[in-house]
C-alpha cells in the first residue's frame, strides 16, 4: 500500500458546500490535471457543473456540466486540451479545454467511443470493452472502428473493480492504470506491454499520477480526496541476512523493507548497529534503500583480537 | 476576483422639483411605468439599465466619459436617462442643478438596448423592431444613425431577434450567442455566413469586445471567459466580479451590463439595486476592475515526500482566485509547529503552486501553517 501523505480532505466549495451527494463509480467523469486540479463533472454534485477540486479539497467553479469521459491525447497533444465524448451514448468525440471546461472542435463521430482512453499517433488504447475484462487492454483503429486486445495483465483477477482511471507519467512511454480495487499497473504503448511493477493504494473512486509533484491522487468511496506518495508505507523490515564473517574480513549483511503487500521500499533510511561489545565494527552506520527495498551494510570482523558472536541491528527511521 | 479599480458616485435621481419640468411627463404616462412605490425625496427609481459604454471625451478631470443608458419610473412617466461620470474620479457629471441628461425625444424614448462593439462604437435597438434591427448610436447624443447601409438585422444571420452579440468591423465578423447554448457563433460580418461556433463556459448573456480581437463572454453561471475569436480560442476563464445579479422577475436583462474600457483596460459593470431605503436615493454605481486574478485561498500545505526526521521534505501550496485560477509571484512563508524544523519559504509560479520544504530534526507530529500575502487593492 502506498504511503499517504494528507488527507482524507472533504471536497468542498468556497463556500464550504460539500460538493458531492453520495459517490459515484465511473472515473471516466473526473480527471486530474497538475495545471488545473482534479476537474469535476458529474451528476450527482451538489451543482450540476464542472468543478475544479484542488488537492486539499477545495473545489471551484469552471464551467456547464459535461458528462462525458475525458480522453488523454497524445496525437495531437495540444496544450491544455483532452479529448471528451458526449456521454451517455460516446458516439462522438470532441476538444476539450482544461482551463475553461469547454468542448472545441469536434474530432471523431460517430462512432463508439465507450472504452477508449488514450488516443496515441496510431490508435486508441483502453481497458475493456463490452462484456469483457477491465485487466485487458484494447487497441481500436484511429476512426474508431472495432478494437482488438492489444495486452492481457494476466496476473490480475478478472474483478479488478470496475473501470480503471488513466493517467501519463514520467516516462511518455508508460501510462499508470489504477483500477477501483486499489491495483495501479503500468502498461508500455511502445512495447504493448505491461511492466511487472505493481502499487497499491486503496479502494477509489478514481486515482491519477501527478507527473508533476510526482504523487497519487486518490478520490475516495466516500469522494474525499487523498494524496499517497509514490512509495509504499513500510510495514515489514526482514532480519539482517549475510554468510558468516571471518577473520580480518569484510562481510556485507543486507535487509529488506517492503510495504504489506511485499512491495520493496525504496529511499528509506536505515539505521545499523553493533551490540556494544561485539567484536568488530561496521563500516557505516546509516545505509538506504534500494529500488528493490534493500539496504546494505559491510560488517569488517578483527583482524587479531578474539572472535564470538555478533548481533547487528537494522531500523528504519520513521 | 478581479482588483477593482473604479467607483463612480451612484445614479443621480431627480426630485420631484427637477422632474416637474421634465419635457416628457404626461407623453407616456403608463400607469405600468410608473413608480411603483411611495417616492421619498426622490420622485423616480430605476427601472432597466439599458447599456453601458465609455467615450473619450475630455473633460477638465478626465479623458473619458462613462455613460450609462438606462430607464427610470417616475411619478409621472418612464424617464429615458443617459447618465454620464468622469471616467478617472467616477464623479456625475449631471447637470448640478437639474440632474437631467440630454435625451433625444425618439430615440431616446424607445431604445431598449444597447451593445458595444469591437471598434469602439455603440448600436441601439428599439422597441419598435426589439432585436429584430440595430443602428449605430452616438453615445453622448444618444441619436441613431440610421444612414442606408447603416442597419443590421437579426435576418442576415438567420436570427429572429440579436440580443447577446457583439460586431467586429475590422475582422468583418458578428459574434451571437445562439438558442439558449453555452457557445457563441461567428459569423461574416457582411453576408451572415456562420463561419464557426466557439463554446463557453456557460450560456452567453453579454459579448465584451475587449482589444484586438479578443471579448469577453459574460456567461449566466456568473462565469466570464476571454476569448480569442479570431484564432478562435479561449484564452482565460474567471468568475464575474460581482455576483450574478436577477431582478424580481426573474429576468437578468436589463438588471446589469458590463462593457469594457478600451482607455484604462479596464472591466465595467452597473448592476440595479435597491434603493437606500432610508431616503430612496439609487445605491448602482458604475464599478470598474483591471482583469487580474485575485487570489482567495491558499490551500493546505501537502507533503510530496513521506515525512522522515531529517528529510528535506517538499510541502505543496496553490494559490487561487475563485475561479480556481492559479495566482503566481506571491510568496508563502511557514511556520512548523510541533517539532523542531527548518521551514524555508516558496513563491508560487505560474500555475500558483509554490513548494515551501521543511526539514524536521526530530520525529512526532508536526503542523505546518502557511501564509500568504497579498495586496488586493
Amino acid at each position: 500500500m502506498l504511503e499517504i501523505l494528507a488527507g482524507p480532505f472533504d471536497i468542498l466549495t468556497l463556500d464550504a458546500v460539500p460538493l458531492w451527494q453520495g459517490s459515484s463509480a465511473d472515473p471516466d467523469n473526473y480527471y486530474y490535471d497538475d495545471d488545473v486540479g482534479l476537474i469535476v463533472s458529474a451528476s450527482n454534485l451538489t451543482s450540476k457543473k464542472t468543478w475544479l477540486v484542488q488537492l486539499d479539497g477545495t473545489a471551484t467553479e469552471l464551467s456547464w456540466n459535461h458528462y462525458g469521459s475525458l480522453l488523454i491525447d497524445l496525437e495531437k497533444n495540444l496544450p491544455g486540451v483532452y479529448l471528451i465524448t458526449n456521454d451517455p451514448f460516446n458516439t462522438s468525440m470532441w476538444r476539450y479545454d482544461k482551463r475553461s471546461g469547454t468542448y472545441g472542435d469536434k474530432e471523431l463521430g460517430p462512432g463508439s467511443y465507450d472504452y477508449q482512453r488514450v488516443r496515441l499517433g496510431d490508435r486508441f488504447i483502453g481497458a475493456g470493452s463490452f462484456g469483457s475484462m477491465y485487466r485487458v487492454i484494447r487497441q481500436w483503429p484511429l476512426d474508431g472502428s472495432g478494437g482488438s486486445d492489444e495486452f492481457v495483465f494476466s496476473d490480475l483477477p478478472s474483478n479488478m473493480g470496475g473501470k480503471p482511471a488513466w493517467s501519463i507519467t514520467r516516462d511518455p512511454a508508460v501510462f499508470a492504470i489504477a483500477y477501483p480495487n486499489g491495483t495501479i499497473v503500468y502498461y508500455n504503448h511502445i512495447l504493448k506491454q505491461g511492466t511487472s511493477e505493481r502499487s497499491f493504494i486503496g479502494s477509489n473512486l478514481g486515482a491519477w499520477y501527478s507527473p508533476r509533484f510526482n504523487v497519487w491522487v486518490k478520490l475516495t468511496l466516500n469522494a474525499q480526496l487523498e494524496i499517497y506518495a509514490t512509495t509504499p508505507k513500510p510495514h515489514a523490515l526482514f532480519s539482517p541476512s549475510g554468510t558468516t564473517p571471518a577473520r580480518g574480513r569484510v562481510t556485507t549483511y543486507t535487509v529488506q523493507l517492503t510495504g504489506d503487500a511485499g512491495e520493496p521500499c525504496q529511499n528509506e533510511l536505515i539505521d545499523w548497529s553493533l551490540q556494544p561489545g561485539d567484536p568488530g565494527a561496521l563500516g557505516d552506520l546509516q545505509s538506504r534503500t534500494d529500488s528493490a527495498g534493500i539496504a546494505a551494510v559491510d560488517y569488517i570482523a578483527p583482524v587479531v583480537s578474539a572472535l564470538g558472536n555478533i548481533t547487528i541491528t537494522a531500523e528504519v527511521r520513521f | 476576483m478581479f482588483r477593482q479599480v473604479y467607483e463612480s458616485e451612484p445614479l443621480p435621481y431627480m426630485t420631484a422639483a427637477q422632474l416637474g419640468t421634465d419635457s416628457y411627463a404626461g407623453i407616456l404616462s403608463y400607469a405600468t411605468y410608473k413608480l411603483k412605490t411611495n417616492p421619498t425625496l426622490y420622485a423616480e427609481e430605476l427601472r432597466t439599465i439599458k447599456g453601458i459604454c465609455v467615450v473619450r471625451d475630455r473633460i477638465a478631470t478626465s479623458d473619458t466619459v462613462i455613460r450609462v443608458i438606462a430607464e427610470t419610473n417616475t411619478i409621472v412617466a418612464p424617464g429615458p436617462r443617459n447618465y454620464s461620470f468622469d471616467g478617472t474620479s467616477g464623479k456625475s457629471l449631471n447637470d448640478p442643478v437639474t440632474n437631467r441628461t440630454t435625451i433625444p425625444f425618439l430615440d431616446g424614448i424607445s431604445i431598449v438596448d444597447v451593445i458595444t462593439d469591437a471598434d469602439g462604437g455603440a448600436w441601439g435597438t428599439t422597441f419598435f423592431s426589439y432585436g429584430m434591427s440595430w443602428w449605430p448610436m452616438n453615445p453622448r447624443t444618444q441619436v441613431l444613425d440610421r444612414s442606408a447601409g447603416t442597419r443590421v438585422d437579426a435576418s442576415t444571420y438567420g436570427k429572429t431577434s440579436l440580443n447577446v452579440f457583439t460586431i467586429d468591423k475590422k475582422h468583418n465578423l458578428l459574434l451571437a450567442k445562439d438558442t439558449e447554448s453555452s457557445y457563441i457563433e461567428l459569423f461574416n460580418f457582411t453576408t451572415g455566413k456562420l463561419l464557426d461556433i466557439l463554446y463557453t463556459s456557460g450560456i452567453p448573456e453579454q459579448i465584451i469586445p475587449e482589444d484586438a480581437g479578443r471579448a469577453f463572454v459574460y456567461c449566466k453561471n456568473n462565469m466570464l471567459n476571454l476569448i480569442d475569436y479570431v484564432n478562435r480560442r479561449i484564452l482565460s476563464t474567471f468568475k464575474a466580479p460581482l455576483p450574478r445579479f436577477v431582478s424580481s422577475d426573474g429576468y437578468q436583462d436589463g438588471s446589469q451590463h458590463y462593457a469594457y474600457d478600451r482607455f484604462f483596460r479596464r472591466l465595467l459593470s452597473i448592476q440595479k439595486l435597491p434603493n437606500d431605503p432610508i431616503d430612496g436615493s439609487c445605491t448602482s454605481r458604475v464599478k470598474g476592475w483591471y482583469p487580474v486574478p485575485l487570489p482567495v485561498r491558499l490551500t493546505k500545505p501537502i507533503p510530496l515526500l513521506p515525512p522522515r526526521e531529517g528529510r528535506n521534505v517538499p510541502c505543496l501550496t496553490r494559490l487561487i482566485g475563485d475561479a480556481g485560477e492559479p495566482v503566481g509571484g506571491v510568496h508563502v512563508q511557514g511556520v512548523m509547529n510541533g517539532v523542531t524544523a527548518s521551514v524555508s519559504p516558496g513563491v508560487s509560479d505560474n500555475n500558483g503552486y509554490a513548494i515551501l520544504h521543511t526539514k524536521a530534526t526530530a520525529s512526532g507530529v508536526a503542523t505546518l501553517t502557511t501564509t500568504a500575502e497579498v495586496v488586493t487593492v
